[in-house]
């Protein structure tokens, strides 16, 4: 006998509830890691935006966990309420990059308020922010595929499908997966950023009196871009930047597998022709057109067999005709 | 106590007055600029054949014939044939119809999902094969030369040693051949696409087709972009500035943009291919490559051989080109190494007079 409604919809959100807990337990140790490794990372080279990424950590950890483990053994509402959204990670995220961008605006302002201000002024300090804005080097982790990583990760979006909910916890899992790797990409990026930026007050402290006097705003760019120049092509080359890389791009195409996953039971259930269905039928198509070439190539040849055979035939009586006259 | 106290006021005055003026020009100059004002690969040619996304054009005359052979130009899948006709007065296509030669060009189109099966002994047993019957039917010719481009220089490589019979001349340019020669060049910034890719394993390039069914342009678009990190950080304000006032060099730079904006996708399978037999398992220059179960044998390669490539190539360093000579059958190999970049060599003012009558010279001795 099917179940009622309401009894699949119980299940679902119990089942639910479970991978949101494991998901939680995830997130708690994610974080908790990521505040060790922050303190490994800054033991080595002192890097104030990594403490910006410690201070949140351990303000999430403080804030959050409470909520999340009473959530863990009490009841999920609760515990649904203490878990960050995505919008409030990403919103975490823009306050932190805004902080390292901070670092290299307050040189640059210092600077720029020794000229004139105009808009040429405004133009080049904008520029300067551009190019020494450390959320330009984030841009090659290759996580840029989650483009709708919170639409699914916020909730089920239906009832009634028996395994829609492991399915949503492993895009759940894969997301955080996702999340985890991309701090640590974070982690070298900021680093290496941090000593691009030291090298460059270095080198302007390096200068004498004179030296500094000629300074234009463009000789201060070019100095910026060869110093970062230098460190990104020596940080893309790197060990442990490909090594990170490469875990967000797995953990990325992760997430997008288990996303598909998802749609799937939706398409299913809604009568649509799945990704995998469709695939497939493009997969038959090839091969039939593959086949298709391959005879008709065998037809040309077999062709051009026969008529080359029949002109020599032709050739051979018309010479021995030739011969009898 | 501020970084940088003693700045020249009248230094920095004298140049903020210049860049005011150069930006109050630029603005007005890209603000007069559409998309539909930026034109690549306006040669003009006709479609001869078409068989699904492929397209083989057929580029009308502009003088005497000097080679009687046609020529088919191969690109590969990542990036667009364009970049041979990039523009009137940079462009390898127009500098050789004005010496005579007869040319055809293959375009792959633009892959979407519904290509992701498609392997490379399609592309090359398949459309190329068919595109060179074609030019061989329309001619009555045996052979045609065949000048390939990149990734179409390796497809010409293959097609050479499976059907020698068709190829009169081959030339191969920017190509590589040995996807690990990159570890012999000690420039810095050379090879990333090698690197990158032997860091990946094997199930990370099937992980990446099964979840995305080609190989996004996208990705390869990153990959490009991290082999030369600064540019990209620099590009759309510095140096744009630079260049804003003076209009041909704005327009040549929008016209590049155009064209590096164009990046399809890589067939799934054929990426596999790509990355994984080739850049991976560097199967090519072991004669160990192959498609529909047959090896490619690059001493079968007997054609003539014009192997042109750019000593400062970051994406395909000459390392990996030079090593053509030693692997194939063609006892007639000519080296020709051009200054420049991979795409430099084709578009740089410096390349044009060389790059062009370099090949139809070449080509008029073999003919």
């Amino acid at each position: 006998m099917a179940q009622d409604s309401n009894a699949i919809w119980q299940e679902l959100m119990a089942g639910w509830q479970t991978s949101q807990q494991q998901a939680a337990e995830q997130m708690l140790k994610g974080f908790e890691q990521w505040n060790t490794s922050i303190d490994e990372a800054n033991a080595t080279v002192s890097n104030p935006v990594l403490n910006i990424y410690k201070n949140i950590a351990q303000s999430f950890l403080k804030g959050y966990s409470p909520q999340m483990k009473a959530g863990l053994t009490e009841n999920w509402e609760q515990y649904l309420s203490g878990m960050p959204s995505a919008a409030a990670i990403a919103e975490d995220m823009r306050k932190l990059i805004k902080s390292g961008e901070g670092l290299f605006q307050s040189i640059s302002a210092d600077f720029m308020s020794s000229i004139k201000d105009d808009d040429a002024n405004q133009y080049l300090l904008k520029a300067l922010l551009d190019i020494s804005n450390p959320n330009g080097w984030l841009k090659y982790s290759g996580d840029n595929f989650d483009v709708s990583a919170h639409k699914l990760s916020e909730g089920p979006l239906f009832s009634g499908i028996s395994d829609i909910d492991n399915r949503l916890a492993q895009v759940s899992d894969s997301w955080l997966e996702l999340f985890e790797e991309s701090k640590k990409y974070h982690v070298i990026v900021f680093a290496k950023w941090t000593h691009a930026y030291s090298k460059f007050i270095d080198e302007l402290n390096s200068l004498t009196q004179e030296k500094r006097a000629e300074l234009s705003p463009r000789n201060l760019i070019d100095m910026w871009t060869t110093i970062a120049n230098e460190e990104l092509l020596a940080l893309h080359r790197s060990e442990e930047f490909l090594t990170t890389q490469r875990d967000v791009i797995r953990a990325s195409m992760q997430y997008r597998l288990h996303e598909k996953s998802v749609a799937e039971v939706i398409c299913e259930a809604l009568h649509i022709p799945t990704r995998d269905e469709v695939d497939e039928l493009h997969k038959t198509v090839t091969e039939l057109r593959r086949e298709l070439r391959q005879t008709k190539t065998i037809v040309q040849d077999l062709h051009n067999t026969i008529a080359d055979n029949f002109s020599k035939r032709t050739v051979k009586k018309l010479s021995s005709k030739e011969n009898k006259h | 106590m501020s970084l940088l106290p003693h700045i020249n006021p009248y230094n920095a005055l004298e140049e903020i007055a210049k860049l005011n003026s150069k930006l109050v020009e630029g603005a007005k100059k890209l603000s007069s600029i559409k998309d539909s004002d930026i034109h690549i690969g306006t040669t003009k040619k006709d479609v001869v054949y078409e068989q699904d996304k492929v397209t083989l054009y057929h580029y009308n005359k502009r003088s005497e014939a000097t080679v009687t052979t046609p020529v088919i130009v191969v690109y590969g899948l990542i990036g667009r044939f364009t970049m041979a006709d990039l523009q009137e007065d940079r462009s390898l296509i127009r500098n050789m119809l004005d010496k005579g030669v007869d040319i055809y060009a293959v375009d792959w189109g633009s892959p979407t999902r519904a290509d992701r099966w498609l392997k490379l002994e399609d592309y090359i047993n398949g459309y190329l094969h068919e595109c060179i019957e074609f030019v061989k039917r329309t001619h009555s010719v045996d052979k045609v030369n065949i000048l390939g481009i990149c990734e179409g220089g390796v497809f010409s490589i293959c097609y050479s040693a499976l059907h020698p019979e068709n190829v009169n001349n081959l030339i191969t340019s920017i190509t590589p051949v040995d996807f690990h020669g990159d570890q012999r060049d000690d420039k810095v910034e050379h090879g990333y696409i090698n690197l990158w890719t032997r860091n990946l394993e094997s199930s990370d390039i099937d992980l990446m087709v099964n979840a995305c069914g080609n190989m996004p342009g996208e990705l390869m678009g990153m990959v490009f972009q991290l082999m030369t990190p600064l540019k990209s950080l620099t590009k759309y304000n510095i140096d744009l500035l630079d260049i804003a006032c003076d209009e041909k060099k704005l327009m040549n730079f929008l016209r590049m943009e155009k064209w590096l904006a164009d990046r399809p996708d890589h067939p799934g399978e054929a990426a596999k291919q790509w990355f994984k037999d080739l850049y991976q398992d560097n199967k090519l220059i072991q004669n160990t490559f192959e498609l529909d179960g047959e090896k490619v044998d690059l001493t079968k390669v007997t054609a003539p051989i014009l192997n042109i490539y750019a000593l400062n190539d970051h994406i395909i360093p000459p390392e990996c080109s030079m090593a053509l000579k030693q692997c194939v059958g063609s006892t007639d190999y000519t080296d020709l190494p051009l200054p420049g970049g991979h795409v430099g060599v084709f578009v740089s003012g410096k390349s044009q007079g060389i790059l062009g009558k370099g090949i139809v010279d070449w080509l008029i001795q073999r003919d």
